[in-house]
């Protein structure tokens, strides 16, 4: 409940036990013949003993709608149906109907002989009742609040009129022909139950205009009284001074005309100014926000929710090469094209905006992206395509792009360098290798073990020396693009044996019970060299970070929705903290380091990016100290087949 | 019976100097030179048993040697190992067009296995 609502309740149950204590004292007053009490000043008609009873109805109905808690809405819709059937069956009678005469059965005596020529229901509070009671059994069976409102503003006004009747002394106003009249404190009790009921959806129907919190709701709060008071005011000062003779009838009336005039003047100016300024606001904020967007270096481009352009900034335009107006309305996956890293048209359903669009979730692309302009020419892209979402519900979206040429090359440059350098290091650890193995080969006496010993550490440290320029190696070729695929049927189990021969010494060496969950022939699309690198790195790491007598098992799962790899180990674990950055490169946790000085930190990201490449998905789950499991899907149509001019060099471990 | 005669065509002293060193060590002549051209002239000139051939080197490249040795009428059955650190698959798709080789990288290779290769090609 909104704290506006809670307010709305508070003022329906103070309205509603208004009513209620007003219609008991009436009742008292005709119990005890107090004038003040049913009909508050001597000489003007009491309300009738049946209507107090219906008021107890209906203020008892408002304060039950008012109430927190739903149970007590039947009652108020009975409360309603009595109190209209009252009305009708009064105005039933009074058209000339069988008259049941319910408004005699209490005082019958002191109704008939009041000093009016009886006391009865007056046709104005009847019609009020069955206007009043449409609008309590509207709120309580939950129909538009417009009903309720409507009624209740209607029933307002009929009691507006008597009072203002009993303030200028117009009986017409408050009486029917000759029928008996509405009593004042009738007409006042009608009010206050109107404003229970209009209280009752403070948030909801034409009551909202009143309530909001904008500029109408406002003004409306200030003007709404006055316009009452104020002619209500003024007409009964001039009343008076005429009927006191002060003014004639005519200067009177052309006063109160002026007087009028110049209030509803004074109403509409200040209405007028805070427009006005309401509008230069919003017009300043507007021009504001529009310089902020038209500054921002990067390119913006929002759109609306099916992808046609509703703002671009000059920065975007400048890098689309088109004019501002010309892209607004356009849709913007037909003037934009955009090239996924292979160069290959992204179809429209596949775009980040229409993703965004769809899942209201954002999306940033940042490498290899290019986005093709109108004039057919291309540049590298990174963006991040967000929903623009305004009370839970998008309104389209915004990109946020800017040219990435100069990291493209910056990228490149650095990538060509590390290949490059790689490249000549080989050279030369080829011929440290060599030469020790000469000197091992050709030295004229035996070495002795101490020696043997130098002469291994020289090889371990060269070939580390070897794997990590390999790994550089793989990676600028990886970031470089120019890594090539070629998909064969390849039998992963195998690979997966071999992959263990390979690491059996260590695994033998460490007692590490391996367990292998695949069958023995398992044929999938894959380039040999790249899905070894798979599971060399993530085998390779499982047996490298679990300790002695400690537990690796790999199982292979070729499904209709992917080929599902596991690797699993009871190894030192990942920590929670360093989790994130498991897939970065070079990146090692401290626990890998400690456990194991050699490593270069490049296993996992390589694995990754292949992985991602290829459409597929890499995640893991770990526990420190317990150990890790990664879990790979990869598609399960194979990897792709990517033109490329390297391979993938070996890796030792 | 001669020495089999095996040209070093590499330029990097330090690895020439180790693969001469070794195939001596086993019985082999060798004779080593720092770039295509030299190895080219050698190669036609002393017809060696077996080529161990670089691919970059300065002046003239292997793959370019390879190409004008094969063009020789004798050159054209010449055996030959390249000897690289190239991996690259454009590297070895224009070698493979210049006819039989075996082909060895560098760094991943022992001196012990360069060795054993050469014995084999030459059947010793």
């Amino acid at each position: 409940m909104t704290e506006l609502e809670a307010h709305g309740a508070a003022l329906g149950r103070f309205a509603g036990g208004v009513t209620i204590a007003v219609a008991i004292a009436v009742e008292c007053g005709w119990y005890f013949h107090n004038t003040f009490l049913k009909s508050l000043f001597p000489g003007i008609v009491a309300m009738n003993p049946l209507t107090a009873i219906c008021f107890m109805l209906l203020g008892a109905g408002v304060v039950a709608l008012s109430m927190r808690k739903g149970k007590w809405r039947p009652y108020a819709a009975a409360a309603a149906f009595v109190a209209a059937a009252v009305g009708i069956t009064r105005l039933v009678s009074i058209f000339g109907g069988p008259d049941f005469g319910f408004d005699l059965i209490l005082f019958k005596q002191d109704i008939l002989t009041s000093a009016f020529a009886n006391n009865r229901i007056a046709p104005n509070t009847a019609l009020n009742f069955v206007l009043m009671g449409t609008a309590l059994f509207s709120a309580a069976r939950g129909w538009n609040s417009r009903i309720e409102q409507g009624f209740a503003a209607a029933t307002a006004t009929i009691a507006a009129f008597a009072i203002i009747g009993y303030a200028y002394s117009v009986k017409d106003l408050y009486g029917f022909l000759s029928f008996t009249p509405m009593a004042l404190n009738t007409a006042c009790l009608f009010l206050a139950s109107s404003v229970g009921i209009l209280a009752l959806h403070p948030s909801d129907g034409f009551i909202e205009v009143l309530t909001s919190r904008y500029y109408g709701g406002t003004l409306t709060r200030i003007f709404v009284p006055l316009i009452i008071a104020i002619p209500s005011g003024i007409g009964f000062l001039m009343l008076s001074t005429i009927t006191s003779g002060i003014f004639p009838v005519e200067y009177g009336i052309a006063l109160f005309v002026i007087i009028l005039i110049l209030v509803l003047l004074g109403s509409v100016y200040v209405f007028a100014y805070s427009l006005n300024g309401m509008h230069e606001a919003e017009d300043r904020r507007d021009a504001q926000e529009e310089a902020l967007l038209s500054s921002i270096g990067d390119g913006v481009i929002a759109t609306d929710t099916r992808g046609s352009v509703l703002f671009v900034n000059k920065a975007a335009a400048d890098m689309l090469h088109v004019g501002r107006g010309s892209l607004s309305g356009a849709m913007m996956d037909e003037v934009i094209g955009l090239k996924d890293p292979q160069g290959i048209s992204v179809p429209a359903s596949e775009r980040p905006l229409t993703r965004v669009l769809k899942n209201h979730k954002p999306v940033s692309v940042s490498f290899g992206y290019s986005y093709v302009r109108p004039d057919r020419s291309e540049f590298p892209v990174s963006f991040t395509a967000a929903p623009v979402m305004l009370y839970g519900k998008a309104l389209g979206a915004v990109e946020v792009f800017h040219d990435s040429t100069r990291e493209r090359e910056i990228d490149k440059a650095k990538s060509e360098f590390v290949s490059l350098a790689s490249h000549q290091m080989r050279t030369p650890l080829s011929a440290i290798a060599w030469h020790v193995e000469l000197l091992q080969k050709s030295a004229t006496r035996k070495l002795d073990e101490k020696e043997n010993g130098f002469i291994a550490q020289i090889l371990a440290s060269n070939q580390q020396m070897s794997d990590l320029v390999n790994a550089l190696l793989n990676v600028s070729r990886i970031e470089l693009g120019t890594l090539g695929s070629v998909p064969e049927s390849v039998n992963v189990s195998a690979v997966t044996e071999s992959i263990f021969s390979e690491l059996e010494f260590r695994i033998k060496g460490k007692n590490i019970a391996v367990q292998k969950e695949y069958p023995s022939v398992l044929v999938y699309s894959a380039d040999p060299t790249l899905f070894r690198v798979i599971l060399q790195n993530l085998i390779g790491n499982a047996v490298k970070y679990t300790p002695a007598d400690g537990r690796v098992s790999v199982a292979l799962e070729y499904g209709d929705d992917a080929l599902h790899i596991k690797v699993s180990d009871s190894g030192i674990g990942i920590a929670e903290s360093q989790r994130e950055k498991i897939f970065t490169k070079f990146f090692r946790t401290d626990a890998a380091k400690e456990h194991e000085p050699d490593g270069n930190g490049l296993g996992l990201y390589l694995v990754k990016s292949i992985i991602e490449t290829h459409g597929g998905s890499i995640r893991f789950e770990s526990k420190e100290g317990e150990g890790t499991t990664f879990f790979v899907e990869l598609p399960p149509m194979g990897m792709k087949k990517i033109t490329g001019t390297k391979t993938l060099l070996a890796q030792n471990f | 019976m001669n020495k089999k005669l095996v040209l070093i065509v590499e330029d990097d002293h330090a690895l020439s100097s180790a693969l001469k060193e070794a195939l001596e060590l086993e019985g082999f002549e060798a004779l080593a030179c720092g770039n295509g051209e030299k190895g080219l002239a050698l190669a036609l000139s002393r017809h060696p048993d077996l080529i161990l051939l670089d691919i970059l080197m300065p002046v003239m490249d292997g793959i370019t040697m390879l190409a004008n040795l094969r063009k020789d009428t004798w050159g054209k059955n010449a055996p030959v190992i390249v000897l690289s650190n190239l991996t690259d698959q454009t590297g070895m798709s224009t070698t493979s067009v210049s006819g039989t080789f075996e082909y060895l990288v560098k760094s991943d290779t022992k001196l012990a296995d360069v060795v054993r290769h050469a014995k084999d090609m030459l059947n010793v």
